[in-house]
């Protein structure tokens, strides 16, 4: 069936609707990476086995991530009449009882973690409730999703629909509102208005840059030429990172909706997505996003009747760091290598096989269906001053809950770290934080208090980059964490400008110097001086921000740098500078290093602390991680 | 024409030029490593970087591909400069510390060793044998492998090319002569079996190539690899016979 008039989408629409809150039971499983990984589709598999053999009518289905990482496989479960109650962790062993308890039309109080009266809905006038009257008194016990402190001071634009829909239904994607937006753009605005509209929002790139989207796009439709292209950006690269990644496989058509605005709003005809290949299951669910698209008729000729054309192509990456450059992405989607070249002319102006082309990242398109649904004035109410509405944001590295959130611009890093990822593990304490990837800066933890907010974070050093936080306790080596990110740089470099190629390699050495204990003050010097000729003169953005982690190291952690000349690591992390001893007076002689030593390096009698032989020591540390009374020292 | 000032001195400029360009016209030496007037820019170098002041803004740009607008207001020379081409030489030298255009270069710009651990490589990554095997031979037989501090130049995935044409357009345009070709008169190749005898062949020794020459029907000297007088000859249109005589039989 194609979708030609708003009639026809309001059809669809009451469709949409009944997958969503059919008469059944609707069990949710959360089928993102993350979720997968946490083994996901094996919970999917028992529970469809478990429900045939117990004969529970109910539908599977699955959706994508609801940003409770740790608490995952996460599962939902709507019952008709019911608050909708998310469950986790549920792994294969559970799901036998967790049945049990649902097909009896109970709850598994046990494995609940939230109740929600209501859908999260951005669109609907009336958000549509799941119970009528008042909450059941044996449910009461269960937080209510207002309530819990993970999601009290989110807001969810991108990830509106994360969780709740099947990522894979374009149907449910329309019932939450979905390609409204489109259909309001093309049909009673002009492409002028559509700008103007997104200029007035004052969204800004989500992707590190943080330029104004409206400016961008203004500039790229009045650029003189005939084809214009609109490009999206799924190639965040950054280690330990998977905003985009998790937006992508939970509501992919947001984006693609976004895109086919864009594509109306700038005057092209046809869009690219350049997606890393590190994304195959993103990469799925967006091919199959495109082809409903394209079967309702929301994608080709004549889109709902307005005489719009647009078609969207993929194209698959290798997944280098460097083509989330612009220019460099632009390159790789015309078949060259992927290398960066300068932009005196913008690429809004010439881009794209010399075209102007309007690259946008991927979490920047999630935000304009919900800008031209819900009007400017409503998303610019949201943020700060100069920094509007909300960014998702990964929180990972020596965090309790390792989480997806997205908060409005403005708030603290504090709370999300605090709130959200829940503090620093138990004994362990916040040394530092690092946002905005290899790009960013390594901030100490007193500077928590750091608004989220692009100016803000200029002025401290850092920058937002794709989303990512990262939290470094007290274990952690400074110095080991600037070669870290100096030695990833050094082989995401594409190579072609001096400053980055050479400049990297020679950072990485003098960072080097310093793991081994023959660092010096000169060091410090030269760095600071090949920091500035990169700074200032390499070509794109990867070399010009490639010094800022061990320039930020050196500027916060001083001392540890310091230590390391005096050929001590405090952190017991650089090989180079340590020994491991046995602390015979901490150990319980519990032996669980005797079993991790891969070397046999450690030996000794139940009963006695074991003696280690510094002859056969490899320095792996797996000794250190496993035990528990930390009687393994440095 | 735009008018602009490059250290002080107004100059009107044809629309279109680069600063370089511009100022090299008009006797400003601005160094340079991946330039060539043959082919398009290509910015990698850095070492053409001046200071450009736009009104609103003043900021770094390189001179090579930076086209010259009205009333910009162009420094090449001051004290950051000249530190980051010191650095950026410094950069070259480490990494090429036995290259005499490197060297030549540094001498000019002031700098007499370097404060890194020495390497000693002789390509400096220029592109201009890449560009000038694309732009202008046409033959794209070469091209940049690898990245970040790996990156090299080669034939596809190191092995014999067989787009080369042995014309040594890349021999000529390196600024450190670290492309070589040579033209042998008995090649040979071994096999476990016995020897066959290929004769004059052009060997392009960074590419892993050899191409066998073609002998004039006259007097049986060599004239150019064969290929690539089929590839010319073809692109120019010419007769199947017509490259058969070398030069001096010609006349």
């Amino acid at each position: 069936m194609r979708i030609s008039t708003a009639a026809d989408l309001e059809r669809l629409k009451q469709e949409g609707h009944k997958q969503l809150h059919p008469d059944t039971v609707r069990i949710m499983v959360g089928t993102a990476t993350c979720c997968l990984a946490r083994g996901a589709g094996k919970v999917i598999k028992a529970i469809e086995r478990e429900a045939a053999a117990q004969k529970f009518a109910c539908t599977i289905v699955p959706v994508g991530c609801i940003g409770l990482c740790h608490q995952e496989p996460t599962v939902e479960v709507i019952q008709p009449g019911k608050p909708r109650i998310a469950y986790g962790p549920v792994t294969v062993e559970d799901v036998p009882e967790f049945i049990k308890a649902l097909a009896a039309g109970g709850v598994d109080k046990k494995r609940a973690l939230f109740r929600s009266e209501q859908e999260y809905s951005l669109f609907a006038a009336e958000p549509y409730r799941y119970a009528q009257g008042a909450v059941a008194d044996d449910l009461k016990e269960i937080p209510a999703y207002s309530d819990v402190p993970f999601y009290k001071k989110q807001v969810k634009i991108c990830l509106r629909n994360a969780g709740t829909i099947n990522p894979e239904s374009i149907e449910e994607y329309i019932a939450m509102g979905g390609y409204a937006a489109l259909a309001k753009a093309v049909t009673q605005m002009t492409p002028e208005q559509v700008i103007h509209e997104v200029t007035k929002s004052n969204l800004r790139g989500r992707g590190g840059g943080g330029f104004s989207t409206g400016k961008k796009w203004t500039e790229c439709r009045k650029a003189p030429g005939g084809q214009r292209y609109v490009l999206c950006n799924v190639s965040e690269g950054d280690p330990g990172i998977g905003m985009h990644k998790s937006l992508l496989e939970s509501d992919p058509h947001t984006v693609l909706e976004g895109l086919i605005i864009g594509g109306y709003a700038i005057g092209a005809a046809q869009g690219y997505i350049y997606i890393s290949s590190g994304y195959p299951l993103g990469l799925k669910r967006l091919q199959k996003a495109i082809e409903q698209a394209a079967a309702y008729g929301l994608l080709g000729t004549n889109i709902l009747g307005s005489g719009f054309n647009f078609t969207v192509t993929i194209k698959e990456g290798g997944g280098a760091y460097v083509c989330g450059e612009s220019t460099a992405l632009m390159a790789g989607l015309e078949g060259r290598i992927g290398e960066p070249r300068p932009k005196y002319i913008h690429t809004a102006v010439k881009g794209l096989w010399d075209s102007p082309s309007d690259l946008n990242n991927v979490e920047t398109w999630a935000n304009v269906p919900v800008i031209i649904g819900k009007g400017a004035d409503w998303f610019s109410g949201i943020g700060t001053g100069s920094s509007k509405g909300t960014k998702v944001i990964g929180i990972s590295g020596s965090v309790k809950t390792p989480c997806l959130v997205e908060v409005p611009m403005g708030t603290l890093f504090k709370e999300i770290f605090n709130e959200m990822g829940g503090g620093v593990p138990a004994k362990r304490k916040l040394k530092a934080f690092q946002t905005g990837g290899p790009s960013g800066g390594v901030l100490p933890a007193r500077m928590l208090s750091l608004n989220l907010d692009y100016e803000e974070m200029g002025k401290a050093g850092t920058n937002l980059g794709s989303g990512g936080f990262i939290a470094i306790d007290d274990r952690a080596c400074m110095v080991d964490i600037a070669r870290f990110f100096t030695q990833f740089l050094l082989e995401e470099s594409c190579g072609k400008c001096v400053p980055c190629r050479e400049g990297v390699k020679r950072l990485l050495q003098l960072i080097n110097n310093f793991t081994i204990g023959i660092g010096t003050e000169e060091h410090l010097t030269l760095i600071k001086e090949l920091a500035f000729a990169m700074e200032k003169a390499s070509l794109c953005d990867l070399g010009k921000t490639a010094p800022s982690v061990v320039q930020y190291a050196i500027k916060y952690f001083k001392d540890e740098f310091e230590a390391h000349m005096q050929g001590q690591c405090p952190a017991g992390v650089c090989k180079d500078l340590i020994l491991y001893s046995i602390d015979a007076k901490l150990c319980t002689a519990c032996g669980a290093c005797i079993r991790a030593c891969p070397v046999n390096a450690i030996s000794g009698d139940p009963g006695s602390a074991p003696t280690l032989d510094m002859k056969k020591c490899i320095k792996c540390g797996a000794c250190k991680e496993v035990c528990d009374v930390e009687a393994i020292t440095t | 024409m735009p008018q602009l000032t490059i250290d002080g001195k107004q100059i009107t400029a044809p629309v279109g030029a680069t600063i370089l360009q511009v100022a090299r016209e008009n006797g400003i030496d601005i160094p340079t490593f991946c330039h060539h007037e043959a082919l398009e820019p290509w910015g990698a170098c850095r070492l053409c970087i001046v200071e450009v002041d736009e009104g609103s803004r003043t900021r770094l740009v390189t001179s090579c591909n930076f086209p010259v607008k009205e009333g910009l207001a162009v420094t090449t020379k001051n004290k950051s400069i000249i530190a980051i081409r010191k650095m950026i030489i410094e950069l070259l030298l480490t990494r090429c510390p036995n290259a005499q255009a490197v060297r030549q270069m540094a001498d000019k710009l002031g700098v007499t060793g370097t404060r890194f651990p020495i390497e000693n490589e002789f390509c400096i990554l220029c592109g201009m044998c890449v560009r000038v095997c694309k732009e202008i031979v046409g033959a794209q037989a070469i091209s940049f492998a690898s990245r970040g501090g790996n990156k090299k130049v080669a034939s596809p995935f190191f092995k014999r090319s067989g787009d080369c044409i042995g014309c040594g357009a890349c021999v000529y345009v390196c600024p450190t002569q670290c492309i070589t070709m040579n033209d042998v008169t008995e090649a040979t190749d071994v096999y476990a079996e016995g020897t066959e005898q290929v004769g004059y062949a052009r060997v392009m020794n960074n590419w892993r190539t050899r191409l066998p020459l073609k002998v004039c029907k006259s007097c049986g000297n060599p004239i150019a690899p064969e290929f690539q007088l089929q590839v010319l000859g073809k692109k120019a249109g010419l007769a199947p016979d017509a490259l058969d005589l070398c030069q001096g039989c010609k006349e």
